[in-house]
């Protein structure tokens, strides 16, 4: 008997000691947070809107640059780094596509969303709420737009009848079982919705409450709604979300207007913060700056050289791979302030003279690297506005808008006398002058349905055909591979 | 916390019971010449307690009147046994024995003799690695054991190696070992994160080591869901009771490189780039003749015209990058001790300087071993070992500021300094750096500071009973210092950057075990334990980055203008588990082995943190029967089998976790990611291994060895699986697949001649097989996993050779046509499996020949089958596609007129056009990597003089000792043996020393 008591104590401390195991094995990592907690607090939400801009911002270099090189705006040094050389050369696989970023973002934006909407965040106020959520639908329509510009054409424009669009997700990934193999949407369905969460985040934002253009704004979402509508033909709907934003006047208490001088154009590009222009744009702080992965050490010659002439192989902090082809050059006007100070050469680089470089990316303050990028600007509203008016043949209106730009650049306004299709030519130039290396060149030719002409000394064969398979991006291999329901784009 | 501790604990506590009536049993034990032997232990059959001699043989111990008799036993003599009768005193006389059978070998938390052993296991002694220049024992055993392999990632002074202990389980898991040195639970791998390579286990001195055990098979499952990939059980030395003997050895010699590749002079690098501008501007219509030399950056780069290139100057970067490294090693070692207390102290010194500049190792180091009896129940035991090591690197990529890299790469135009005596920059070639100048003014410094330790107590309750508990710690703390020059290129873009990055990492263990043996009679033996471990351990990291230095004189963080940038982390795993072993012999002949161990660990999903780790032995030994006791041919024979059941949970500590990680920031604000995606089924990637071997010993154990054959099958393989990225992942860690290692070791050692003059020969060589089962759906993982084939295969497009026509590069397509342009996706990929980075077999081979007081020691060591990718050549054979340096077999062979059979293409700068790149990898960058190497040679000699033994002093050694000596291989690079590719990794190098020993 009291040996059974013994046994039956060992059994029983045994059994205790067992379930005290199991939480002498528990370990919480301190580094980061499970996600059933992550998104119950204000400040976890803010920090995972922070890591969408943050994620922009790594992606910077291709969304700004890629869309010039890939059409004619930017050409390679060569002999040099080579590194964008396939972007130059439009080779196979090297379009303007961030598939897994994007759908990385996309998920984000979704658990804000969801988690505004479950009312999940325990210590928010409704108009901080409502916030977040405008906020994350900006940033996704923003994604959806760069996946659907990248990946599809533009409903009715399409070659050979190809209407895919990009698979649209728009709950979150919260664990393995949320995890879908979706087919892709149709390039309508995917514009529809970028539209309804653009409606949606300017009925949700305001101008006032962010404080710094870092952060998306009401006037931001009516900026990227005006280029969509831009890009759809949708004419009649550019206008009035255009002048919206050009009356803003301040976004989230800065000063936000269209310069009407050359001075004022140029020191929009100096600005280290807050550009008069922007509307919205990208932060780079020291800690996060790019460094030789940025679009100063790409574009730029840094430190300058102390004269112009090609004398053995200076020693450079940026690698100066992307310069402006003659072409580009020769468009502008002598006068044109555009050309006199915003771009620098001629300098020279192994061997190779007569280099212009872009200095719209001149490292604020002086700091090498360090990029604030414009993502928006009025001068690009005003010029979708004029393009508009001209298309609807407005012609009074539109002549105002574009020679704004013409003139405070110092050169002459466009004459009265042109004619609709004149003007709508002049304001498509305009636009490419006044728009160059900031990513939009590649998109524009496409969305008018035009070849890609190619800069001199690259393409032995000319221009990129519209019907070309390359103006689509390739789906990353993987996500085919592993998803059947996924179509991967004519050619690849 | 403490108090789930000690719960769990409770588990252990056992109730005693009372003694019987005690006799006093002395007696007296000496060699077989009649000198007592101090230190032989001497144990009463069915008693737990055993008492040593002293140092005139003496001995006496505690039996009781039940005691039939008592058993002598002596490392290096055959165990003895004694009938008691109604005497108190008894005399015996010891055999040297001719085997190492009564060698103990250390397993999971007891130790055994090998002659009862059941598990597949391999031994290295002290005596087999002593005095080996090398930094960390690791690096001794290689080819020492059969299944045991091991590869030096690279050649850096006290640099890591790869062990694999039977193949390689485990495609995302870890597959190295663990070690445990002293019963301290170790990681191996490095720690460091700046600085290219350290070993955590290089804080050891390989001398203080007595003996490394590693268990191969099912043996290892008492360390349940660590073991999957082997245990390696480190023992150190201990003191002897007896007068303190003191030892003091010191060594000292040099390293140089082993192998320098040929490469082009500047008229041959010269003649090479120009007919590769040349042929460029030939394609596109040109006239080669005149547009190749006037194209500006050429005349701007070289200067010459093709009559000068004669005259160019050879600048042999490859020379200025190595050098004679010195090294010194200086070791003090004391032991001894009285019937009480036992010591082993030691102190050494080691300082390494690599053959490549600016390199260098520094240790210094103490241990501490105390084993004392407080009284006849109660005995403590600790070990200390406390180092401080310092290593200087140089960067190992291949980037302008890899040194092995850029000795290769730069071209030999390139002077090294300019006419003013300064290092000349820009570099030409596409590095830019002088590395000469970026391995002078930079700073790569580690300083690593170690604390091993344990602290234990084995109490017995009753005879045959004991409880041992014991406190483990493994402490690490590591600065590095990295600083990037403001006179270099990369330092001038930001007037300087200093990185300081602190790594520490607290790794406590505890066992508790309770022990019990008793024999019933001559019969049964049975022998158990049962057990409970926990081990916790803590890893933080520290970092802060400054620029902005007033000059190169300024080089830590409090001189920066900018604090650029600081980072931080933590994190942390919790093991616990409980186990339990049962032994049973049966009249001496068979052996029955059981281990049950349940393990919990915090890396699992939560539905499954806890797992059963069972196996099961059998041993016959054969010669033990009546039919083969009297045979004398034959002195062992014992035919093994086992099964049994290892995790592994080598993975991330929160993989099993949802998690979102601080990570991207904004505008100076914080920033959170999701950073995975969970599983709360995650759980041990399960190894099932079935062993069965032979141990054998003949002709008075001058022919002995062992056979194992063992298949290794893993399933619910911690994979990474694939998602589609739309949602916002790339890949979940889940349960999936199966793969299996099967292989043969053989083992055998031989004395071929003895007396005077002695030659013995150890043998050991494994043949390894693998493929991988299932990959959970996908018949296919990346480019190196395909169901139904070896792990860790080589896809790419073979390589044809060159178009005898055209001098183009060819490969094969997929129908085995050549082509330019070999696809690499479709239907048509051109891709095949060419061959698999893991050996085939690998083996080594020592011949000791001894000669009165010399000795003589050649050991060879190689492995077989195994294909890798010549990284640096890849950068060297682009046949002008770059203007780096080219090999000189790139040059010769080069197609030069059609109708040229070689299989170097034609020079051309850049990509011929529709062409496949020969700056892309394919078929023609991989090379057999097998190697034989004789791997150290070393020459002894005892010096037998009268003037030391008159000074008290024992007979010194003096030895020389060379390593690395040389190889027979078909790889064309530095080193074939290092671990996926020696892309700017630093070779490992010839060492040549010479050392003396004294004891006294």
């Amino acid at each position: 008997m009291k040996s059974i008591t013994k046994y039956l104590s060992v059994a029983v401390i045994g059994g205790l000691s067992l379930g005290a195991c199991n939480k002498a094995i528990q370990t919480e990592p301190v580094q980061s947070i499970d996600a059933n907690i992550a998104l119950t607090k204000s400040s976890g939400v803010n920090s995972l809107v922070n890591s969408v801009y943050a994620a922009y911002r790594g992606i910077v270099t291709s969304n700004v640059l890629w869309p010039e090189l890939l059409a004619d705006n930017l050409i390679n040094t060569i002999n040099n780094n080579n590194t964008y050389r396939n972007q130059e050369l439009n080779n196979q696989g090297f379009g303007t596509g961030n598939w897994t970023t994007n759908y990385s973002i996309i998920n984000r934006t979704n658990l804000i969303i969801d988690a505004v909407d479950q009312g999940a965040i325990t210590d928010v106020t409704e108009a901080r709420a409502k916030l977040y959520k405008g906020e994350a639908l900006f940033l996704r329509a923003w994604s959806y737009f760069s996946l659907i510009t990248s990946y599809s054409y533009q409903p009715g424009k399409e070659v050979s009848g190809w209407t895919e669009g990009v698979p649209l997700i728009l709950t979150p990934t919260k664990s393995v079982v949320d995890v879908s193999y979706p087919t892709r949407n149709t390039n309508a369905e995917v514009y529809a919705q970028i539209k309804s969460d653009l409606t949606e985040a300017i009925a949700l934002l305001d101008n006032t409450s962010r404080g710094e253009k870092s952060y998306v704004s009401k006037a931001a979402a009516q900026a990227l709604l005006s280029r969509v509508h831009l890009y759809l033909d949708e004419w009649n709907e550019v206008i009035p979300v255009s002048t919206e934003v050009l009356n803003t006047g301040t976004i989230n208490g800065k000063l936000t207007r269209v310069e009407t001088t050359g001075t004022g154009l140029v020191q929009h590009w100096r600005t280290f913060k807050d550009k008069s222009e922007s509307i919205f744009e990208l932060t780079f702080t020291t800690a996060e700056n790019l460094g030789t992965g940025s679009l100063q050490a790409w574009t730029t010659i840094f430190p300058k050289p102390v004269n112009a002439t090609c004398t053995g192989n200076p020693t450079r902090a940026s690698f100066a791979d992307l310069h402006i082809p003659t072409s580009l050059l020769n468009l502008y006007d002598a006068t044109d302030i555009r050309l006199t100070t915003l771009v620098e050469g001629p300098y020279c680089k192994l061997g190779q003279n007569n280099l212009y470089f872009t200095n719209k990316y001149s490292g604020t303050g002086g700091t090498f690297g360090l990029d604030n990028v414009t993502i928006l600007r009025t001068s690009e509203i005003l010029l979708n506005r004029a393009e508009a008016y001209a298309r609807t043949n407005q012609l009074t209106e539109a002549l105002a808008d574009v020679n704004v730009i013409r003139v405070r650049a110092g050169s002459p306004a466009i004459d009265a006398t042109v004619t609709q299709t004149q003007l709508i030519e002049a304001i498509l130039l305009e636009r490419r002058l006044e728009l160059a290396f900031e990513g939009h060149r590649w998109f524009d030719l496409i969305r008018l349905k035009q070849d890609i002409p190619k800069a001199e000394g690259s393409l032995a064969s000319g221009s990129l055909l519209y019907t070309d398979y390359r103006l689509l991006s390739a789906i990353p291999t993987a996500d085919i591979d592993i998803n059947d329901n996924l179509k991967q784009n004519p050619g690849y | 916390m403490r108090k789930m501790l000690s719960l769990c604990m409770a588990l252990l506590f056992f109730v005693g019971y009372a003694v019987a009536q005690s006799r006093v049993i002395a007696g007296k034990v000496t060699d077989d010449k009649g000198a007592p032997l101090q230190g032989a232990t001497v144990s009463v059959k069915g008693k737990r307690a055993s008492a040593f001699t002293n140092k005139d043989g003496n001995f006496s111990i505690l039996g009781d009147a039940n005691s039939e008799s008592i058993t002598i036993t002596y490392t290096g003599y055959e165990e003895q046994t004694i009938r008691l009768d109604t005497r108190s005193y008894y005399e015996t006389k010891l055999v040297a024995s001719a085997s190492d059978l009564d060698e103990v070998v250390v397993t999971g938390y007891s130790v055994q003799k090998k002659r009862e052993i059941t598990g597949a296991t391999s031994s290295v002694r002290a005596k087999e690695i002593e005095h080996m220049p090398v930094q960390s024992f690791d690096k001794a055993i290689q080819g020492r054991m059969a299944g045991v392999q091991v590869q030096n990632n690279n050649g850096t002074p006290g640099g890591g190696v790869t062990i694999r202990i039977r193949g390689t389980g485990s495609i995302n898991a870890d597959n190295s070992p663990l070690y445990i040195v002293d019963g301290v639970q170790m990681t191996g791998g490095t720690l460091t994160r700046s600085i290219p390579t350290s070993n955590t286990l290089a804080g050891l001195n390989p001398n203080d080591i007595e003996s490394i055990d590693v268990l191969k098979d099912a043996s290892a499952a008492i360390y349940g869901a660590q073991a999957a990939n082997g245990v390696v059980i480190i023992t150190t030395k201990k003191g002897k009771s007896g007068k303190t003997k003191f030892g003091l050895n010191y060594q000292a010699g040099y390293t140089e490189r082993i192998r320098k590749v040929p490469m082009t002079e500047s008229p041959e690098f010269l003649q090479l780039v120009y007919e590769a501008r040349a042929n460029n501007v030939l394609n596109a219509g040109g006239d080669p003749a005149t547009a190749a030399l006037t194209n500006s950056s050429f005349q701007g780069l070289y200067n010459l015209t093709p009559d000068k290139f004669g005259e160019a100057v050879t600048y042999d970067w490859q020379d200025a990058v190595v050098r004679r490294g010195y090294n010194h090693n200086a070791e003090l070692t004391a032991s001894g001790g009285n019937e009480q207390t036992t010591f082993y102290m030691s102190a050494s010194y080691n300082k390494f300087d690599g053959q490549i500049i600016a390199s260098d190792f520094e240790r210094g180091q103490f241990r501490i071993n105390i084993d004392h009896k407080a009284n006849s129940r109660l005995k403590f035991d600790a070990r200390i070992n406390l180092s401080t090591t310092t290593q200087n690197a140089v960067q190992s990529s291949n980037s302008s500021g890899g040194v092995v890299f850029s000795g290769i790469f730069v071209p030999p135009v390139q002077p090294f300094y300019n006419a003013d005596g300064d290092y000349a920059e820009p570099v030409i070639g596409g590095r830019t750096s002088n590395v000469l100048k970026v391995a002078a003014y930079d700073i790569n410094k580690g300083t690593s500071n170690q604390l091993i330790g344990s602290l234990g107590g084995t109490y017995t309750i009753i005879p045959n009973l004991t409880f041992r508990s014991v406190y483990n710690l493994d402490y690490t703390d590591i600065l590095e210092s990295r600083y990037v020059d403001p006179r270099t290129i990369a330092g001038s873009a930001f007037a300087g950057q200093a990185n300081a990055l602190n790594t520490r990492q607290v790794n406590w263990s505890t066992d508790q075990v309770v022990n019990y043996s008793k024999q019933f009679n001559d019969d049964h033996n049975f022998s158990g334990l049962v057990g409970f471990t926990y081990r916790n351990v803590v890893s933080t990291t520290f970092d802060a980055q400054g620029r902005g230095f007033p000059n190169e004189l300024f080089t830590t963080l409090q001189s920066a203008a900018t604090p650029f940038a600081v980072n931080s982390s933590e994190t942390s795993f919790r093991l616990a588990g409980y186990f339990t072993k049962l032994n049973y012999t049966f009249r001496d002949r068979y052996i029955l082995n059981g281990t049950l161990r349940y393990d919990g660990s915090s890396r699992f999903g939560k539905n499954e943190k806890f797992g059963w780790f069972p196996s099961l032995a059998f041993a016959w030994k054969v010669n033990q029967e009546n039919f083969l006791k009297n045979i004398d041919v034959v002195n062992d024979l014992k035919f093994r089998v086992s099964y049994g059941v290892t995790g592994n949970g080598g993975i991330d500590n929160f993989a099993s976790r949802t998690l979102f990680t601080g990570t991207g920031s904004y505008n100076g604000i914080g920033g959170v990611t999701p950073s995975g995606l969970g599983d709360d089924n995650l759980k041990w990637e399960e190894n099932k291994t079935f062993n069965v071997g032979l141990d054998f010993a003949i002709l008075k154990n001058r022919i002995s060895g062992a056979v194992d054959v063992f298949r290794r099958n893993t399933t619910n393989l911690l994979l990474s699986r694939q998602l589609p990225t739309t949602s916002g992942f790339a890949s979940i860690m889940q349960n999936i697949g199966k793969l299996k290692n099967e292989g043969v070791e053989l083992q055998i050692s031989t004395i071929n001649i003895d007396g005077k003059f002695r030659w013995s020969t150890d043998f050991n060589f494994t043949w390894l097989r693998s493929e991988v089962l299932d990959l959970g759906g996908p018949d296919r993982l990346g480019t190196n996993y395909f169901v139904g084939q070896p792990m860790q295969v080589i896809f790419q497009a073979d390589y044809a050779g060159v178009n005898p026509a055209t001098g183009r590069a060819f490969w094969y397509d997929a129908n085995g046509n050549p082509t330019y342009q070999p696809l690499t996706s479709g239907d048509q990929d051109a891709r095949k499996i060419i061959g698999t980075a893991l050996p085939k077999s690998y083996g080594g081979f020592t011949n000791t020949f001894s000669y009165k007081n010399l000795e003589l020691m050649v050991f060879f060591q190689g492995q077989f089958g195994n294909m890798v990718i010549n990284n640096n050549a890849f950068f060297l054979e682009t046949q002008g596609a770059f203007e780096a340096n080219h090999t000189l077999r790139a040059y010769e062979r080069r197609w030069q007129k059609p109708g040229d059979v070689t299989d170097m293409p034609r020079p051309y700068a850049g990509t011929e056009p529709r062409h496949r790149g020969l700056n892309q990898f394919t078929g023609r960058n991989y090379e057999d990597a097998s190697y034989i190497r004789l791997k150290q040679v070393s020459l002894g000699y005892t010096v037998q003089s009268g003037f030391f033994s008159r000074a008290g002093i024992g007979a010194p050694k003096v030895y020389l000792q060379a390593t690395n000596i040389f190889t027979i291989t078909g790889y064309t690079g530095y080193d074939p043996e290092l671990v996926g590719s020696d892309l700017g990794a630093f070779p490992q190098g010839r060492t040549l020393t010479a050392g003396v020993s004294f004891n006294f």
